[in-house]
């Protein structure tokens, strides 16, 4: 265990350095948040309950999952593009360990970036953004980074399996922002499709945040919110762990670790 | 015990192509191998590319899992108990690929210090040890990718060095280096075999097979061909001779004929501008050559010389073919 | 255009689609080229529902026009995959037109981007209760036309900076987003900034969106016809821009040697 927690960080560690002497990734993280934030501002800002922390906390889950998604279904390949991958592999530490690890770098970072991307949006449009329940929010903040970090966690040995997986992972990204409610209540989708929202975590990321900055989410309803996330995390790290197995020992089998 | 044990490995590639509807087609990379390397032996492994020497180290160092057969290394299978092996072995690959690019030679190496669990307090030490091991001490701080080729391959002998293996793997280490880089590196692996460790080094490079290695194995298309000491090997052409003949515009009935004399053991070409050079394995010596002109009726033959069969030509003799 | 150009031409696009191919299965780059394109449309239209601004019609139309820039990043990544396996300096260094080769890349995705928008149309019209029964389709037709001929001129322009700063993707999001906040399709022109209303005219889907929502909206052809006139210039000056572009970096990334990439 304690050498998978060291694989662990030294993964973060030296993916937060990557990406930091990364112009093009900060740029990434900084612009594509921003945008969205802008343009959905336009479109939100004549209703009259507006309130800018609404769009920052939902254009954040965007950029957020988006991080996730794409490191996520990539995390493996690219590895294994540099050749780095087959060194990962024959290392005595865990490449879930490894994978996770550089997961939570590139949330650490992007969450970042995306703090300074609102704090610039913030001082252009003049708006004041303003989180009501501060200790609340702080605690679905780490559990909805958890949550949904351990959904990449998933998706990593998913997006090595097939092709055709791969091709699926990368259209997810809008679906979830419609499916999360990231930036309009899922009561304007079809009924059909609220058991789908109510299944991903994103979703109560998504109302655990929103009901935290607004203040409407408290006491027990919270806690429950609170639980799912913890649950959903717990249930995707689990059912990670065989198909990291799965997958390795199928690479090993067709002898894809390399691109030679 | 020995440290390495093949036996009867056979691993298949299957590969797919086309488009629409995809062929499937097995590709034999080994096709059954066996053999065994002892405690502190430098072992060659020689053979032409598409021979399966990176298959072979590949599933030794539990990259690959053979499609049948059974080996081991320090005793443990590389199947079942690849968690034992990979902490006691160290691997490199040729070429400038398999580092992270974007930070420095120092961040590479202490990143898979982590990975290898080497001690934390020892982790600063144990890396400027190797980065002066490898002369790497003064770019270490630099980002690899301004690194050439020679500084790549030698911060991948550091890597492979961190958590102080027992069995070492080294495939095709100098290819792509220059003459300086690869007589370094092959001082290294000298001193590495004189401090006991086990080396199997796989090349295509004869004169370091026959510098290095206390045993070679020549494998072609597959299979072991020869096993051997370097001197072993020799042996195999000491009763030979090589005919070098210089030519103008061989063609492939001129070879078929050359190789339909009965005392010719071998014909191999070798291309060079304008004209190509033959080489005739033969016992007879100097005597071939008025035989072997007359084989090569009409063709415009240039300098002529005879001398005694080296490693190499042992080598050509086994695999058919020059690299 | 002579024999060889038309060759040229034809065979550009067809090894550029050939080249996917081999990347991806033909099914799923169709599900992946319909698929993105589609969910983006349904959730602006789903924020511009909740927002309420404006009616749904005014997001679905804007939108349904913005997938044609699918094919802006399939041409975007064709001129990147060409540096990323070093296939560049065979291209750069081969006889051929470059006008033909430059310019050939960019055709077969003009049909992408048409079907794309058809599919869009579908999709709002059947999902989101969109009205086009007054619609007048042959403006349709056509703005979906023009529509994909600005989306590859575009990716054409990006394309050739890529070779630039080496990020064609990168480029390309960035781009959409443009697209996305300043042509109008999500945002009413009128409440952006005059700095960015200047931008807004330099884009080439602006005009596009304005004329499909007039024909949508039952209005006659002849009124939409000089804004998609317009948006076709706008088109012609990226592609000529990219392609002067193309022509300069050539020149410099052999002086410079970079054309090789990494």
């Amino acid at each position: 265990m304690r050498r998978e927690l060291r694989a662990f960080s030294a993964s973060t560690r030296l993916w937060l350095r990557y990406m930091a002497v990364d112009r093009f990734m900060l740029f990434c993280a900084f612009v594509q948040p921003f945008f969205i934030a802008v343009t959905v501002m336009y479109m939100l800002h004549h209703q009259p309950q507006f309130d800018p922390v609404y769009v920052v906390v939902g254009s954040a889950l965007t950029g957020i999952w988006s991080v996730v998604l794409f490191d996520g279904s990539w995390a493996i390949n690219s590895e294994r593009f540099q050749g780095t991958l087959e060194l990962l592999v024959g290392a005595p530490s865990s490449l879930y360990a490894v994978i996770a690890g550089k997961l939570a770098g590139g949330m650490a970072f992007s969450v970042t970036s995306m703090a300074l991307s609102y704090a610039v949006g913030a001082w252009l449009f003049g708006y004041s953004i303003v989180v009501r329940d501060v200790p609340a929010f702080a605690v679905a903040f780490v559990l909805a980074l958890i949550a949904i970090g351990a959904l990449g966690v998933l998706i990593a040995p998913l997006g090595i399996l097939a092709r055709s997986v791969r091709q699926f992972l990368t259209v997810l990204e809008h679906p979830i922002y419609i499916l999360g409610g990231f930036l309009f209540p899922v009561l304007l989708l079809p009924g059909w499709l609220l058991p789908i929202s109510y299944a991903l975590p994103p979703y109560w990321a998504a109302v655990a945040l929103h009901g935290t900055s607004s203040g409407e989410l408290s006491g027990v309803a919270f806690a429950e919110v609170c639980a799912v996330l913890l649950l959903s995390s717990l249930a995707c790290f689990v059912l990670a762990a065989p198909l990291f197995r799965l997958v390795l020992r199928r690479a090993r089998v067709e002898g894809t670790l390399s691109l030679t | 015990m020995p440290a390495i044990t093949l036996d009867h490995v056979r691993r298949v590639f299957r590969t797919s192509t086309g488009v629409i509807r995809r062929k499937r087609k097995d590709v034999v990379a080994l096709e059954d191998l066996s053999l065994e390397v002892g405690e502190g032996e430098l072992f060659g492994l020689l053979g032409p590319n598409g021979a399966g020497k990176t298959t072979t180290v590949k599933i030794l160092t539990t990259l690959l899992i053979p499609t049948a057969g059974r080996a081991s290394v320090l005793g443990y299978d590389v199947v079942r108990d690849a968690r034992q092996i990979r902490p006691r072995v160290g691997f490199v690959f040729g070429g400038e690929r398999g580092l992270y690019y974007r930070v420095s030679g120092r961040d590479n190496l202490e990143y898979f210090a982590e990975l290898y669990a080497v001690e934390p307090r020892r982790i600063r030490v144990r890396v400027d040890e190797l980065l002066d091991l490898v002369g790497l001490r003064d770019r270490a701080n630099e980002r690899v990718e301004g690194y050439s080729r020679g500084m790549k391959q030698r911060l991948h002998l550091a890597r492979m060095l961190l958590h102080d293996p027992a069995v070492l793997f080294l495939d095709e280490p100098t290819i792509g280096l220059d003459p300086i880089g690869a007589r370094e590196l092959r001082e290294a692996v000298e001193r590495l075999h004189a401090a006991g460790k086990t080396i199997v080094l796989t090349t295509h490079y004869m004169f370091e097979a026959d510098a290095l290695c206390d045993r070679i194995g020549v494998i072609n298309e597959g299979k072991l061909v020869a096993l051997g000491t370097p001197e072993e090997l020799k042996r195999l052409v000491s009763d030979k001779s090589v005919v070098e003949l210089e030519v103008y515009g061989v063609g492939e009935e001129h070879l078929a004929r050359l190789r339909a004399l009965d005392f010719v053991d071998s014909v191999a070409v070798e291309r060079r501008e304008l004209r190509e050079l033959l080489r005739v394995q033969t016992a007879l010596g100097e005597r071939a050559v008025p035989r072997l002109m007359a084989s090569l009726e009409r063709l415009e033959v240039g300098r002529v010389s005879v001398r005694e069969a080296t490693l190499e030509d042992a080598y050509v003799r086994l695999v058919g073919k020059l690299e | 255009m002579t024999t060889a150009s038309l060759r040229l031409f034809f065979v550009g696009s067809v090894f550029a689609y050939r080249a996917l191919f081999n990347w991806l299965s033909p099914g799923g780059y169709i599900f992946q080229k319909m698929a993105f394109p589609l969910v983006q449309l349904a959730f602006f239209a789903l924020v511009g529902a909740f927002g309420g601004a404006r009616p749904l019609s005014f997001y679905l139309l804007g939108n349904a026009m913005i997938v044609t820039f699918q094919a802006m990043f399939s041409i975007a990544n064709a001129v990147a995959d060409e540096r990323w396996q070093g296939t560049l300096p065979y291209v750069v260094g081969s006889p051929a037109n470059r006008v033909v080769l430059f310019f050939g890349r960019g055709a077969v995705h003009v049909f992408d981007g048409i079907i794309d928008v058809v599919a869009a149309l579908g999709l709002a019209v059947l999902v989101f209760g969109l009205d086009l029964s007054h619609a007048t389709w042959p403006g349709i037709a056509l703005a979906a036309l023009v529509g994909s001929l600005g989306a590859c001129a575009f990716g054409l322009f990006i394309g050739a900076v890529a070779y630039l700063v080496l990020d064609a993707n990168f480029l390309a999001n960035l781009a959409l987003f443009a697209i996305v906040l300043l042509t109008g399709a999500n945002v009413p022109l009128e409440e952006l900034p005059s700095w960015a209303g200047t931008l807004s005219t330099l884009l080439p889907l602006t005009r596009t969106v304005a004329a499909s929502r007039g024909f949508a909206a039952g209005g006659e052809l002849a009124a939409g016809l000089p804004l998609l006139a317009g948006d076709v210039v706008v088109a012609a000056v990226w592609g000529l821009a990219g392609f002067a572009l193309f022509q300069t970096l050539e020149t410099q990334a052999r002086r410079r040697g970079t054309l090789e990439g990494f």
